[in-house]
């Protein structure tokens, strides 16, 4: 919904069997309104073509409240009821059912559990050998609820070896993966009715157009529900209308990211999200990310861009040949990954002037320093503040070079 | 079963069912024209005049005497089997093998649905065109006969010679199928799949010729399938119709029940 819907004037009409007072669009309220039924049955919030969708408060007319989110008119996304005796019902909630029975609790009796601190995936020492030899050995880690997770590795590494065992297409050799403790291999098929899932490979069926596509996954998933997915279609400008097989890697990616993010699920598994993305589309995706981040979905996501990962994630995983090696809070990945800056000087002084600092002093070529900086800024800055300099460049860093930085010495790729 | 899914399908694979479709009308067209009972001595002679060795491994070692043992010879005989095996073995492909082997398989077990669910709607459909396939043929060879010679035909032996070719064709889509179901790339899929019933076709051409090779037929379904004596009623058809939809559940059964358990790297 744009700002020009949302400041629409407000109308007041009749609207399926009771009074409507708000915004419209095509005579159809469609923005922020509020509906009054015969029984005494009020809505109060956001509306798309007809029908309550995003967020509102739904009171019903025994005196039950509904605060949250809402999808074509039905309690769908988080939200809270309250029932007139007091029972509060919080969670998540999916085409007016409610999901998850644990949290119905008596008004009073305890404090809401609160779900910001839940792990939503679950994966303990979990082992998959594929013949080769190769696979994943004792990987270890959790993704809590509304948390992004980023999964790093070169190729081959074993980023989809786990997401594998995650989407239970392969069983685990041993160790246990859930998701919203399910275990993944047993009850795989109930586990994806709230997981979004890109495969990191492109292959759609060849033959249908984009939107046949799209109908069949919703059809499968059991909602259609179109206005979230024809939202997303414009904002990756994505073309639809043609056949798979004559669109563009980008697009195909494109059209991955729609199917994986139409059915508005609470959990997403992202194989390389981003690839075959050109540079806008990469900062659409991760404004997207962001967005969903910010609605408390939890997120994992794999991806071997450092950059891409800062952007978006909590906290990320590092795996090499099959093991976890790393775990930690993305700004700490950060602060340790070195940097390396070229400094064209302008004196011949200077470059001494930048040794006698204590910095870390790569190659020389002329009057460009290459110039090591792992979270020092301060030192290097004011070691610059004493130069003459004329440019000053960021050294594109192949991942290995980060990796190398991280692991130290030992590690080789 | 997944109707929407069902029914993609069906999309994504019309165009092979219309061209098989096509050939088959086609051979059925010009076999009942062919027909003719006064020349029906010359055919027999042509047939009687070439090299003997070649006609009977083709299953044109008898001679026709009416218009039922005519088709019996020259479409049921060879025609009904060779096209129909090629159409199982294309469609099995596509149906399980390719989708894993390319990985869009991922996207449709992403859904909440069961992997069984999936695996038996492509099942369905896969003895469902067939059938299908295999009915329209009938209907058609029935209209023709009965447009170009009314009363010629013996409907019941012809309806009983179509029923076997069905549940035979349906045993043989069973092997395609299963072997699609449990190789993870389509070159096996098709080697074991595609390569088992065509060696049967083989086995039952070199059976055909006679002599001592009479111990082959315990190694080809086909040789439960003698179209001729199924017309002039010198076969049951019970046997066949038994084996056949014994070897037709359990391979489809074995095919999902594995499908629904392996590892599928997607």
């Amino acid at each position: 919904m744009d700002k020009k819907e949302r400041t629409g004037e407000k109308q007041v009409i009749p609207w399926a069997g009771g009074k409507y007072g708000g915004q419209l669009k095509n005579n159809v309220p469609h923005g922020l309104g509020k509906l009054l039924m015969p029984d005494g049955t009020k809505y109060d919030g956001e509306w798309i073509e007809g029908k309550p969708q995003g967020r509102g408060i739904l009171i019903y007319a025994k005196g039950a409240v509904y605060r949250g989110e809402f999808s074509e008119g039905k309690k769908h996304g988080y939200g809270q009821y309250v029932q007139p005796d007091g029972t509060i019902i919080k969670g998540r909630w999916n085409k007016g059912k409610f999901l998850d029975t644990l949290e119905s609790l008596q008004k009073g009796s305890a404090i809401l559990r609160n779900t910001s601190g839940r792990d939503v995936i679950r994966i303990k020492s979990l082992y998959f050998t594929y013949k080769s030899g190769k696979g994943i050995f004792d990987i270890n880690f959790n993704v809590k609820n509304g948390e992004v997770f980023g999964f790093l590795g070169p190729n081959g590494a074993g980023k989809t070896t786990t997401i594998r065992n995650l989407l239970g297409f392969t069983k685990p050799d041993s160790g246990i993966c859930t998701i919203n403790g399910l275990n993944c291999w047993k009850n795989a098929a109930e586990i994806q009715g709230e997981l979004g899932y890109l495969p990191g490979e492109m292959a759609f069926f060849d033959e249908m157009s984009g939107i046949q596509f799209f109908n069949l996954i919703g059809d499968l998933r059991g909602k259609r529900g179109n206005s979230r997915r024809d939202a997303l279609i414009d904002r990756f400008e994505l073309d639809p209308s043609g056949r798979i097989r004559r669109m563009s890697k980008g697009m195909k990616q494109k059209l991955g990211i729609v199917t994986a993010f139409m059915h508005d699920p609470a959990v997403y598994i992202l194989d390389e999200p981003t690839s075959g993305l050109d540079p806008l589309m990469q900062n659409i995706f991760v404004e997207l990310i962001l967005e969903e981040k910010e609605r408390g979905k939890t997120i994992l996501m794999s991806s071997h861009n450092f950059e891409e990962t800062y952007r978006t994630c909590d906290r990320a995983g590092i795996i090499r040949e099959g093991r976890l090696v790393a775990l930690e809070d993305v700004h700490s990945l950060k602060s340790s990954q070195r940097k390396a800056y070229l400094v064209t000087l302008g004196r011949k002084e200077d470059l001494e002037h930048l040794r006698s600092a204590g910095l870390e002093i790569g190659r020389i070529s002329k009057n460009t320093v290459e110039v090591y900086v792992s979270g020092n800024y301060d030192q290097f800055i004011s070691a610059l503040a004493g130069c003459k300099v004329l440019g000053i460049e960021v050294a594109t860093q192949s991942l290995e070079q980060v990796f190398l930085k991280y692991y130290g010495q030992e590690a080789s790729f | 079963m997944s109707f929407s899914l069902f029914k993609a399908t069906a999309k994504s694979n019309w165009l092979i069912f219309l061209i098989f479709f096509a050939i088959l009308l086609m051979y059925m067209t010009v076999m009942v024209g062919m027909y003719d009972p006064d020349s029906i001595e010359a055919m027999n002679q042509f047939i009687e005049a070439m090299p003997q060795g070649m006609m009977e491994a083709f299953g044109y070692g008898d001679t026709a005497t009416s218009l039922a043992t005519f088709m019996a010879l020259y479409y049921y005989g060879f025609i009904i089997i060779i096209f129909p095996l090629i159409y199982c073995i294309i469609l099995a492909n596509r149906l399980v093998a390719a989708l894993v082997d390319r990985g869009s398989m991922a996207y449709l077990l992403a859904t909440p649905n069961t992997r069984v669910k999936i695996i038996t709607t492509l099942a369905v459909y896969m003895a469902a065109s067939i059938t299908l396939l295999l009915l329209i043929n009938t209907g058609i060879g029935l209209a023709l006969s009965e447009s170009m010679f009314p009363g010629e035909m013996d409907i019941p032996a012809f309806l009983k010679l179509n029923l076997a070719a069905i549940l035979l064709t349906l045993a043989i889509s069973s092997i395609c199928f299963f072997f699609s179901c449990i190789f993870h790339e389509t070159k096996y899929s098709l080697a074991f799949g595609g390569g088992i019933p065509i060696l049967f076709f083989i086995i039952n051409m070199l059976r055909n010729i006679g002599g001592s090779n009479q111990w082959l037929k315990y190694l080809t379904l086909y040789s439960l399938f003698d179209a001729n004596a199924i017309v002039t009623g010198e076969q049951s058809i019970i046997t066949l119709c038994l084996v056949s939809a014994a070897i037709f559940l359990a391979l489809y059964g074995v095919g999902i029940i594995i499908f629904s358990r392996r590892n599928l790297y997607l």
